[in-house]
């Protein structure tokens, strides 16, 4: 019943010419390729400069928990482990002050993961820094009491041992090399409070032959080269960095552990009272010196317990144990400062179980493979129990906080990352695929000369 | 000859040696011949585009599909200003040749048909197709193809009675 219909469409149909559209088509098809590569560079460089745009992983704003009026930033409640690919601190996109450095066992990948991660003051922006072999955050890389620097020992041979410190806000890095005469290395022992000077403890080789060795503290001032001399010691005496040395709150003097020695001594490098601590007492850290300069802490340990207590710089006589809770269960405490209302901050060390079983010296109790994770808990006057200002995640071992949170006491609440991927793994993902469509493009380019040729 | 110049060439005699019947196949699905000029030249761009991969697996075909999508892509552009009517808008009458009236006639009822329902018949009535081959190039099951064919039939014996085969009576048992 069709046939008719065949026909009439064969009929019709041989009516028609043959189309001449040949360079028309070819035409059209070169048009259409140049579009889509036009159309895939611009959608490229819109995810580039969107990666650039919004840091992902990265979550901007205003911290949430932020007090108002202290305008410089808070503590966050909760630090997670930088994001794959998460800026440097040198990166061309500064994070402005930083409100805490930690580091650990695998805080980027590794087991002796020497990334340090830097938190900022006003937003849980990340950025890491690579130091080599693992150095514990408040202890080997210090913050500045304004957050905007850090101070760590770069990897060397020995030959010349020094101190870098990066300016947070350019990610520019200054070289301080060691100030003492025969010095193999150095290391930062702690700020002073205006952030001007730093004290630096150096191993200096005794005879040519270096057979032995003294170590050597200095206070120095970056900037302008001035160095002082603080006290010297055998290399085999315990010198615990981030307990060693505790400023003033005026910065004109500072107290100094060596071994089981308490030395209070002024800027200028003279001493002025030497006490000895009894067993299982010691400097309390950084903050030891109390806000009105009238007394130095300690950290005592009664078991697995740690308490405050307090002694008089002037006399060394005890004062007693301060009114604050103790802290137990955990393998040791780092006083950071004072905050409002007389709180101490401090850094609570969570001990692995194997470690609670087998180490005894504070240098190792908080070496970092013996410690589980860190938190940060406030003291208060009066109050029954430690109050939990900040959490880690397992293998964060240590952390540092800037002086100027600490004594503002601000607490702002933590912003999960939004993806685990940072700024960079981004950038280097959009790199790849230029490049492939650069590669595509060239083999286009390439044939199409060919095509035209002919 | 260097790899895109033979390229190039096998292209160039494809085209030339399919251009006839593909522009017939064009033309009645457009029923115009710019807009079939404009179809098969957008079949063939999409086709050098692709060439390297089809060009040893029945490009013809490709083709046929590139412009049967195609073709529907475009009426549903346009399908907001085009309306089927009941009876053919453009009806022959001033040319004076047979042939041409003949093809004014077929186009202005094919014109009547959906997209669907004049690819069908094309298919399988220009180019012979089987009703499976048609399924393949519009890319639809063969019960559709059926489908379409019946509607589209039924309709051209209602606008173009002549066109069709009148169809048989049934018997009587």
């Amino acid at each position: 019943m069709t046939v008719r219909l065949r026909e009439a469409l064969h009929e019709a149909a041989d009516e028609v010419p043959g189309y001449l559209v040949y360079e028309r088509a070819l035409a059209t098809a070169r048009r259409t390729r140049r579009r889509t590569a036009a159309a895939t560079a611009a959608v490229l460089v819109a995810l580039a400069a969107m990666v650039w745009s919004v840091p992902v992983g990265q979550p901007g704003g205003q911290p949430g928990g932020m007090e108002p009026g202290s305008g410089s930033g808070a503590l966050p409640d909760q630090i997670w482990k930088p994001p794959i690919g998460a800026l440097r601190v040198t990166d061309p996109f500064p994070m402005g002050s930083a409100a805490l450095l930690f580091t650990g066992m695998r805080t980027m990948g590794s087991d002796e993961d020497g990334t340090v991660g830097a938190v900022g003051a006003e937003a849980d922006r990340y950025r890491v820094l690579h130091v080599g072999y693992i150095k514990s955050a408040g202890h080997v890389v210090l913050l500045s009491p304004d957050g905007t620097r850090l101070a760590y020992p770069p990897e060397g041979d020995g030959t010349a041992p020094r101190v870098d410190i990066v300016d947070l806000t350019d990610g520019s890095v200054q070289q301080i090399p060691a100030v003492a005469a025969g010095s193999v290395s150095t290391q930062p022992l702690g700020w002073s409070p205006d952030g001007r000077g730093l004290v630096v403890i150096d191993s200096v080789r005794v005879d040519a032959e270096r057979s032995s060795y003294r170590n050597v503290l200095s206070l120095v001032e970056p900037d302008t080269g001035t160095t002082v001399h603080l006290a010297s010691a055998p290399d085999t005496s315990s010198i615990v960095p981030g307990y060693a040395v505790a400023f003033a709150p005026d910065g004109q003097k500072l107290a100094l552990q060596v071994d089981d020695t308490l030395t209070i001594t002024d800027v200028a490098g003279t001493p002025r009272q030497t006490f000895r601590l009894p067993p299982d007492e010691i400097l309390a850290g950084k903050g030891a010196w109390s806000p009105d300069s009238r007394a130095v802490t300690v950290a005592k340990r009664r078991g697995d317990a740690w308490t405050l207590a307090t002694i008089d710089p002037a006399t060394g006589a005890p004062l007693g144990d301060l009114d604050v809770p103790a802290v137990s269960g955990v393998a040791a405490i780092r006083l950071l400062g004072w905050g409002p209302g007389g709180a101490a901050l401090v850094v609570a060390y969570q001990p692995t179980p194997e470690a609670a079983r087998t180490t005894t010296k504070i240098e190792e109790r908080i070496l970092y493979p013996n410690v589980r994770t860190v938190r940060l808990l406030s003291l208060a006057p009066g109050a029954a129990a430690p109050i939990t200002r900040m959490t880690a995640p397992i293998g964060v071992s240590a952390v540092d906080v800037a002086d100027g949170l600490v004594r503002w006491g601000g607490t702002r609440v933590a912003e999960p990352p939004f993806v685990r991927l940072g700024p960079r793994f981004w950038f280097w993902l959009v790199v790849a695929v230029a490049l492939g469509a650069a590669v595509l493009g060239g083999r286009w380019y390439v044939r199409r000369r060919e095509v035209s040729r002919r | 000859m260097g790899e895109a110049g033979e390229f190039n060439g096998e292209f160039h005699q494809f085209v030339v040696q399919r251009s006839r019947a593909l522009s017939r196949t064009a033309f009645l699905l457009t029923g115009d011949h710019q807009l079939a000029e404009d179809l098969l030249q957008a079949a063939f761009a999409r086709t050098y585009r692709h060439w390297r991969r089809i060009r040893g697996d029945q490009p013809e075909a490709y083709v046929r599909r590139v412009m049967h999508h195609q073709h529907i892509s475009w009426w549903r552009r346009r399908r907001v200003t085009e309306r089927l009517t009941a009876a053919p808008p453009e009806r022959p009458g001033d040319d004076p040749s047979i042939a041409a009236t003949l093809r004014v006639t077929v186009a202005a009822a094919l014109q009547q048909l959906t997209p669907r329902q004049r690819a069908v018949v094309v298919l399988r009535y220009l180019d012979d197709l089987t009703e499976a081959q048609v399924a393949e190039v519009l890319g639809c099951s063969v019960g559709t193809v059926k489908r379409h064919g019946h509607d589209a039939l039924r309709r051209l014996r209602a606008i173009a009675p002549k066109l069709v085969d009148a169809p048989r009576e049934r018997s009587v048992r």
